[in-house]
């Protein structure tokens, strides 16, 4: 059994093509059924992001796999696949493992460390449970990968720090004034800028936002679009100043709106309650030196701009650790896999002995019949636990083997001195043989 | 009441080392005189350790907040922007931890004043010698007027923040001179 992975991501196909090959539009699961239908595969999970479509199987042959694979993605999706596959992207087994555990840990993401992938990569797996084409092999994949994912954000910090301009200035809000609930805040400008800025306060938790715009109707229109926010008038512009906690700037204004004197004579009132002023214009509508007031903490976009780099820088410094995480899950991960590669040995071997066992007892069963009921169960119990402790070590120590090349090895052994392979073809025949054997010679 | 804040442990931690190490490093006093029997001075002693330990932290969470509001005032966000609460926490943090020391801290003044007037009788000169010019006594003074004014200032001028913070900070300087300089130093103090 392989695992493979075929697949198209940021890094490989442009934004036109990943459109195309979104799985999202018609329904993973449809895809999933169709995929399954194909007979190619044994297990089936599908990643649809807006940055990758992956497909990851379990498969007996991974070059036919593969074809079939390339062949589904252009039907399912109506494309050539002579446009596809130069953009395509494959790997099988533990390459593919490591491929979707540094997915899961996103280190593959277009913003290394974002967090929304982990969450992606789960519903992947729900999806595919969901239609059950999720089966042993990629259960236990999958669940790998979100161990990856975990250990990658708490034990790095990888997934830390504000990596946009606007998620910068809510991480800076919430560290001033914690909890922004009852926080108010006020949008001078309601362009696209201001409209998109207060849309994020909102989306953060935050109830009163208001707008205010020399134009009194397109306030209300941005208000509105934005829903549950207010617009006021420019004339109260001081008393909405004074009343807020939070100033995002965001006019077209050519010369600068709040003026070192008049954030001054605003603050007075308020004594130490501090004022967050966010200048996202350009040209700039905050004087700069009214950063330097006492309880005025004052940044501009470029100073948003300079703590997203340097939080990005932070992110890169942390790739190397993360990676360390993907190493050993992809070691324990490989182990995993390898001890399943003895298993169906392992398993020929037990039934091997249970028939033995088992015909024994039939060939005792005149001499035992005189036992009672209770002696009786003691000697299934006996041989049973014979049985059992004769396999615990070599089970055992056939699960932990090194490398696929000893595994095979070991299993060849096991199935010559065992016969498992003609046991496996004709089991009564072999324990009839056994059994007439036996009696001839007790004869 | 809780501000459910796990993150400040790692700034609280070497505080409660170092009063730890206090009493572990100099050998204790083990035979109480007479004049200490009574309820009365286990009250005062407690309420003044209660009293200045919440002093202490207050003053810790003020230090810490000063840096962090640096930071974010400087856009440079390092050390404390990464490990510290908000500054809206910090700060509610610090004023609950004046006013808890602020009640302990007049609980046991007041307890301390009817304790010497009912021992004034014992004849030991450090009972007689007790008043206003014991350092001890006036730097406890001191303390609880800084703390009663921040305490004030936060309710009635609309003080927080940075102001408070200080005034913690300064105000936990007052408490450690009283600890150390004063108890080791100055033999007029109340030392028993």
């Amino acid at each position: 059994m392989h695992l493979l992975l075929v697949g198209i991501s940021h890094r490989t196909a442009p934004i036109e093509l990943r459109e195309k090959l979104d799985f999202q539009a018609r329904g993973v699961e449809s895809a999933l059924r169709a995929l399954t239908a194909r007979q190619t595969t044994r297990e089936a999970v599908i990643l649809s992001t807006c940055n990758r479509a992956e497909i990851y199987v379990v498969c007996d042959d991974v070059e036919r796999a593969r074809q079939d694979l390339i062949a589904f993605l252009g039907e399912f999706h109506a494309l050539d696949q002579a446009t596809l596959v130069p953009h395509l992207e494959g790997a099988a087994d533990l390459d593919a493992a490591r491929h979707l555990f540094r997915v899961a840990a996103g280190l593959d993401s277009l913003v290394v460390g974002e967090p929304q992938i982990l969450g992606q990569v789960k519903q992947a797996h729900g999806a595919a449970a969901d239609v059950h084409t999720a089966g042993p092999f990629l259960n236990r994949l999958f669940h790998s990968s979100f161990a990856v994912g975990k250990r990658v954000r708490s034990e790095t910090g990888l997934g830390s720090g504000a990596v946009s301009v606007s998620f910068a200035a809510v991480s800076l809000a919430r560290k001033i004034f914690g909890d922004l609930k009852a926080r108010s805040v006020l949008v001078i400008g309601a362009g696209e800028m201001g409209k998109l800025t207060a849309l994020h306060m909102k989306s953060q938790g935050v109830d009163r936002v208001t707008i205010v715009s020399r134009s009194m109707a397109h306030a209300a229109r941005t208000a509105e679009a934005i829903g549950g926010a207010q617009a006021a008038s420019w004339e109260d512009l001081d008393t909405l100043l004074g009343a807020s906690d939070i100033v995002i700037t965001a006019t077209g204004a050519a010369a600068p709106i709040l003026t070192k004197a008049r954030v001054e004579a605003l603050m007075r009132p308020r004594r130490s309650r501090p004022l967050f002023i966010i200048d996202i214009a350009l040209p700039r509508d905050v004087e700069g030196a009214a950063g330097e007031i006492e309880q005025v903490l004052l940044y501009n976009i470029g100073d948003l701009q300079a703590t997203v780099r340097e939080n990005l820088a932070r992110r890169e410094s942390e790739v190397v650790s993360a990676q360390q995480i993907v190493a050993e899950e992809i070691e324990r991960f490989g182990a995993w896999l390898r001890s399943r590669g003895a298993i169906p040995t392992v398993v020929a071997l037990r039934q091997r002995f249970e028939d033995i066992r088992r015909s024994e007892l039939e060939r005792l069963e005149p001499k035992l019949s005189g036992l009672s009921p209770e002696a009786r169960g003691r000697v299934e119990e006996v041989t049973r636990l014979l049985v059992e402790k004769l396999l615990l070590l070599p089970t055992e120590q056939l699960k932990g083997l090194g490398d696929s090349d000893t595994v095979s090895a070991y299993s060849e052994a096991l199935t010559r001195l065992f016969g498992l392979d003609e046991a496996e073809r004709q089991p009564r025949g072999r324990v009839e043989q056994f059994r007439a054997g036996s009696r001839r010679r007790s004869d | 009441m809780t501000t459910d804040e796990r993150a400040m442990g790692t700034f609280i931690l070497p505080l409660l080392v170092a009063l730890q190490a206090i009493p572990a490093l100099i050998p204790g006093n083990e035979d109480r005189s007479e004049v200490l029997q009574g309820p009365l001075f286990g009250l005062h002693v407690s309420s003044l350790l209660f009293a200045y330990a919440s002093f202490a932290l207050a003053g810790v969470i003020g230090i810490t907040y000063v840096l962090l509001f640096k930071e974010i005032k400087a856009k440079h966000l390092g050390f404390f922007y990464a490990r510290l609460p908000s500054l809206q926490v910090l700060d509610s943090m610090n004023q609950r931890a004046i006013a808890v020391g602020w009640i302990f801290l007049t609980i046991g003044m007041i307890v301390g004043f009817i304790w010497t007037q009912q021992v004034r009788a014992y004849a030991d000169p450090r009972v007689q010698a007790m008043s206003l010019q014991d350092p001890k006594i006036f730097v406890a003074l001191v303390c609880w007027l800084v703390y009663s004014f921040e305490a004030f200032a936060a309710r009635r001028l609309g003080w927080g923040g940075r102001k408070t913070a200080y005034l913690s900070a300064l105000g936990f300087a007052i408490v450690l001179l009283n600890f150390v300089p004063i108890s080791y130093f100055m033999t007029n103090s109340h030392n028993f």
